[in-house]
C-alpha cells in the first residue's frame, strides 16, 4: 500500500511566500492543510485557500501553539510532515520520502533541521552543528493515540519508536529564515553550498484583497478544549454511572453480566490502550460488612472506544461471584489501570448491595487463584511463635477523609459501627503476617465507649475492649499488637466502637508500626 | 485507492486435521497466511502448511505458542496482523466486515468478543453467552508496525500495543469464535488446564472455568449461531504421518527468547 502525507503548516502574514511554498510543497504531499491566524494583516487566508486542500482560520488568542494538535488532527493521510512557512525539504524529497513512508519498523522521524544562509552565488547551509538545531520529529505516522503535538515549540511526542535521519544525509528540513533575513556564511559561520530553488528574497506583504469563504473561524475556546482534552496530565477523574440491567439472581462461584452506562464527565479524553498501563475501563470488587473486601480486583471490563469528554457509552461487564454464599456489596467503578479507582480521587462508584445464593458448580475450577477468602492457614486458637518485624508507620486509615487503604471507611463512624481494614498484603505487611502492632486513635467521640481491635473473624468483637474514649472529643492514642484474622478474615483487622446512644460517633486513625511474622517464615514476598 | 493488507498468523502443532477447514475459512480474507509449526509435530502438519501458506516456517516450542508470537508476526507483510489459532474462526463474511475497520486510522488495534462454541441439548450450534466466557475481548488485530507492538512471551498474555485500541461491540457482526469446546472431548480439556497449572504461576488464573465450562452449564445462557454460520462439529481422524514437505531449518526456543530480549530491549515505547 502506498502511504499518504499531509503536510501541516500553521501560517500568519506570510502571503509573499506561501503560493511559492505551496508549490514547492505539493511535490510530495498528498494534502496540504493549513491553519491560518485569523489575525493576519495581509492576504494569507486568501492566497492559502487558492493553494492549500483544507484551510483554518484560526483564533489562537496570541497563543499560536494552541492550534498544533488541533490541525494536527485535521489531516487525513497517513502520515503528518510538520513545516513551517520558511522550511522546505530538498527538491527530491519525493523520492526520499517514498522509502521512509513505506517501511514499516518505525512510528516516527527526526529530521536534521539546516539553517541555510547566502553564500554569495548561492545558498548553503550552516555545517557548524554549535549553530544548527538538533533532529527534531516532524515526520510522524497518523493514526489514533499515537501523537501529540507540543506546545510552546516543543515537538510533537510519538509514541513506538523512532528513526534519526543522518544529520548529513540527503534529506533535511531547509530552513529559510536567516536566509532571507540577509545572513550570509563566514569562516565563522561556513556553510555547504546547496542547490535550491529558492527566492533570494522576498517581496512585500499582499494587500488583503478579499475574504475568502472559510466554513468558519475555530475560536481560542476550541483550540483551548482541545488541547486539555487530549493532554495526558489532564485529570480524567470525573465520571457518572447508570445501571442499565443487572441479574436478578447470583449464585456462587460463576459468572455474571452487568450492563453500566458510564458518563465522561471530566475534560480528558479517557484513552483505551493497547496496552494496559494508563487506560481507563470498568472495575469491580466484593466485600461484606463482616469480612471487608472478599474480592479486592474483580475483572475488568474495556471500554468500547476512547470516550470524549461529555460522551456516555453502555459497557458489558463481566463479573465473577464470590465462592461464599451471602449479602455483598459489589462496588463497581472506572479505575485508570496500574493507577486508581476513580473513587480515589473522589468519584462515588456505583454500589450495588446483591445478594449471592449457594450454587451447585464445582469448587476445582477457580476463577480466581492466590489466597482467597476461604483459605484456612492454621487453627486461630493455635498460638503461632512470631518474630516483631518494626517497619516506618504507614496510616492505613483516616475516616476524617477517607485515606489510607482502598475502600477506607470515610466520615465519623457511628456506634456499633464495624470498620475491617485488609492489612495482609498491603502497608508494608506481608501477605502471611500473623499479627500487626497498630497505633490506634480514636477522636471526635460525642459518647462514652470503647473500640475493641481484634483479627477479623466475623464478629463484632464485643469481648475485646483496647482503647476506652470519653465524649470529650479529645484524641486517646493506643498501640496495640493484635492477630490477624485468618480463615475467610485472613489477613484482616476488624475495629468495633461500642454500642452508644443513638446518632453517636466517633472518628478512627490506624497507623501501621510493624508486622508479626511466623518464626520459620521469611518475608521475601513483601507486600506492595 | 490501495486497500490495506492482512496477514493472519498462526502458531500450529499437530493440526492435520483441522488445517484443511482452517485455511479455507480463512483464504477468504486473508492477503497472506503466515504459519509456525511446532518442530514436534509428527502428523505432516508442516508438510499441509507448506503447501498452502504462504509463509510456513518450522519453531521449537515448549508447551505454549506465546513465546512464538511476536516473532512470527515480525515475518508478516500484511499492513494488519491477525493472530488465530487453529481452533479459531471470525464470521463467514469477515472479508467484509475487516474492511472498514483495517481503514479506520483512528485506532492502532483491535479487541475482538470471543464467542466459545459449543453444542446444545438439541446438538445445534451455540455459543456461550455468560460471563467469563462472553463479554471478554482478545486483542488479536493490530497495525504491522514492529516498533508499535510488543507480544510477551508468557501464557495467555496480552499483546502490548500503542495507541488507541478499540473493543467491538460483543453483540456485533465480527467476533472470534472459539472451538475447543467444541472439539475437544472432556478429558482432553481437563488435560489442558493441567498442563496450564503447572506452567502458571501460583497468581495467575488457570483459565480452568473456561475449559471445564459444564460444571456451570446450568446457568449459563446459550445463543444460537447465525444462519449463515456453521462449523464443523468433530473433526476428521489425524492422517497418518506421511512423507512430504519438511522444515530446511527450526527456528529453536532460544533464538526466539533471543529475539524476544532483543525486541524487549530496543522498545522505546513511552507506554
Amino acid at each position: 500500500v502506498a502511504s499518504t502525507l499531509s503536510v501541516a503548516l500553521i501560517t500568519a502574514n506570510s502571503s509573499n511566500r506561501l503560493a511559492w511554498w505551496c508549490e514547492q510543497v505539493r511535490r510530495y504531499a498528498d494534502h496540504l492543510v493549513i491553519a491560518v491566524d485569523a489575525g493576519c494583516v495581509d492576504d494569507t487566508l486568501a492566497v492559502a485557500c487558492r493553494h492549500a486542500d483544507e484551510v483554518f482560520a484560526v483564533d489562537t488568542g496570541g497563543e499560536p501553539t494552541l492550534v498544533r494538535d488541533w490541525l494536527h488532527h485535521r489531516c487525513g493521510d497517513d502520515w503528518i510532515l510538520l513545516l513551517d512557512d520558511d522550511e522546505i525539504l530538498p527538491a527530491d524529497a519525493a523520492c526520499l520520502l517514498g522509502p521512509l513512508l513505506g517501511d514499516r519498523t518505525f512510528t516516527h522521524y527526526l529530521l536534521p533541521i539546516r539553517q541555510v544562509v547566502d553564500c554569495g552565488a548561492d545558498l548553503g547551509w550552516v555545517v557548524d552543528p554549535r549553530s544548527g538545531q538538533k533532529p527534531a520529529v516532524r515526520l510522524w505516522r497518523n493514526l489514533g493515540g499515537l501523537y501529540r503535538s507540543g506546545a510552546g515549540g516543543v515537538a510533537p511526542a510519538v509514541l513506538g519508536r523512532g528513526c534519526s535521519l543522518p544529520e548529513d544525509g540527503p534529506l533535511g528540513v531547509y530552513s529559510l529564515g536567516s536566509a532571507w533575513a540577509g545572513t550570509v556564511t563566514t569562516s565563522a559561520l561556513p556553510a555547504t553550498a546547496i542547490a535550491l530553488d529558492v527566492p533570494r528574497s522576498l517581496g512585500p506583504l499582499l494587500s488583503r484583497t478579499q475574504v475568502p469563504e472559510v466554513s468558519q473561524v475555530i475560536s481560542t475556546d476550541q483550540l483551548r478544549r482541545h488541547v486539555i482534552t487530549y493532554c495526558p496530565t489532564t485529570p480524567p477523574w470525573s465520571a457518572t454511572y447508570r445501571l442499565v440491567n443487572a441479574p436478578t439472581e447470583l449464585t456462587t462461584n460463576r459468572g455474571a453480566l452487568l450492563r453500566v452506562a458510564v458518563k465522561n464527565t471530566s475534560a480528558a479524553l479517557w484513552p483505551t490502550s493497547g496496552c494496559r498501563r494508563g487506560r481507563i475501563c470498568l472495575g469491580n470488587r466484593w466485600s461484606t460488612p463482616e469480612f471487608g473486601d472478599e474480592i479486592s480486583m474483580g475483572d475488568t471490563s474495556l471500554l468500547p472506544n476512547p470516550v470524549a469528554p461529555g460522551e456516555e457509552v453502555v459497557v458489558e461487564a463481566g463479573l465473577w461471584t464470590p465462592r461464599l454464599p451471602g449479602r455483598y456489596r459489589l462496588t463497581v467503578e472506572l479505575m485508570r489501570e496500574d493507577d486508581a479507582w476513580f473513587s480515589q480521587h473522589g468519584v462515588n462508584p456505583l454500589i450495588l448491595w446483591v445478594s449471592v445464593k449457594s450454587g451447585d458448580a464445582p469448587q476445582a475450577t477457580r476463577h480466581y487463584v492466590g489466597r482467597l477468602p476461604d483459605d484456612v492457614d492454621r487453627d486461630p486458637s493455635d498460638p503461632v511463635p512470631s518474630l516483631l518485624v518494626v517497619r516506618p508507620s504507614v496510616r492505613v486509615l483516616d475516616t476524617r477523609d477517607g485515606s489510607g487503604l482502598p475502600d477506607a471507611a470515610r466520615g465519623p463512624i457511628g456506634q456499633d459501627g464495624l470498620v475491617v481494614l485488609r492489612i495482609g498484603g498491603a502497608a508494608g505487611v506481608v501477605a502471611h503476617a500473623s499479627g500487626v502492632t497498630v497505633m490506634v486513635t480514636v477522636l471526635d467521640a460525642d459518647y462514652h465507649g470503647w473500640l475493641a481491635v481484634f483479627g477479623t473473624d466475623g464478629t463484632k468483637g464485643e469481648a475485646f475492649p483496647v482503647v476506652h474514649f470519653a465524649d470529650n472529643r479529645h484524641p486517646v492514642t493506643m498501640t496495640v499488637t493484635a492477630a490477624l484474622g485468618v480463615g475467610r478474615g485472613h489477613g484482616r483487622l476488624s475495629l468495633h466502637l461500642s454500642p452508644g446512644p443513638v446518632g453517636a460517633t466517633a472518628q478512627l486513625l490506624v497507623d501501621v508500626c510493624g508486622y508479626l511474622l511466623p518464626a520459620g517464615r521469611r518475608s521475601a514476598s513483601s507486600a506492595q | 485507492v490501495s486497500v490495506p493488507t492482512l496477514s493472519v498468523c498462526l502458531t500450529t502443532r499437530n493440526a492435520a486435521d483441522r488445517l484443511p477447514w482452517w485455511f479455507e475459512r480463512v483464504r477468504p480474507y486473508a492477503d497472506e497466511i503466515v504459519v509456525a509449526v511446532d518442530a514436534g509435530s509428527s502428523d505432516g502438519t508442516f508438510d499441509f502448511a507448506a503447501r498452502h501458506a504462504d509463509v510456513t516456517t518450522s519453531v521449537e516450542l515448549a508447551g505454549i505458542v506465546e513465546p512464538s508470537r511476536d516473532w512470527l508476526a515480525q515475518q508478516a507483510r500484511g499492513d494488519w496482523v491477525l493472530i488465530l489459532d487453529d481452533d479459531e474462526a471470525l464470521p463467514v463474511d469477515a472479508g467484509q466486515l475487516l474492511g472498514p475497520l483495517l481503514e479506520d486510522r483512528r485506532y492502532t488495534s483491535y479487541g475482538l468478543p470471543v464467542r466459545w462454541v459449543v453444542s446444545d441439548v438439541d446438538g445445534r450450534l451455540a455459543w456461550l453467552h455468560c460471563h467469563p466466557w462472553h463479554s471478554a475481548h482478545w486483542l488479536r488485530l493490530w497495525r504491522n508496525i514492529p516498533g508499535l507492538y510488543l507480544v510477551p512471551g508468557t501464557i495467555h498474555t496480552t499483546p502490548v500495543v500503542l495507541g488507541h485500541s478499540r473493543a467491538l461491540p460483543p453483540a456485533g457482526p465480527l467476533a472470534l469464535y472459539h472451538l475447543n469446546l467444541l472439539w475437544s472431548p472432556r478429558a482432553a480439556r481437563e488435560a489442558k488446564v493441567a498442563r496450564y497449572e503447572s506452567l502458571a504461576g501460583p497468581e495467575d488464573p488457570t483459565a480452568g472455568e473456561f475449559y471445564l465450562y459444564e460444571d456451570y452449564q446450568s446457568t449459563v445462557e446459550l445463543v444460537s449461531l447465525p444462519a449463515d454460520e456453521s462449523f464443523p462439529t468433530a473433526l476428521a481422524p489425524r492422517p497418518a504421518r506421511r512423507d512430504g514437505l519438511t522444515p530446511s531449518q527450526t527456528t529453536t526456543y532460544a533464538q526466539l527468547e533471543d529475539h524476544l530480549r532483543k525486541r524487549a530491549a530496543a522498545r522505546q515505547m513511552g507506554g
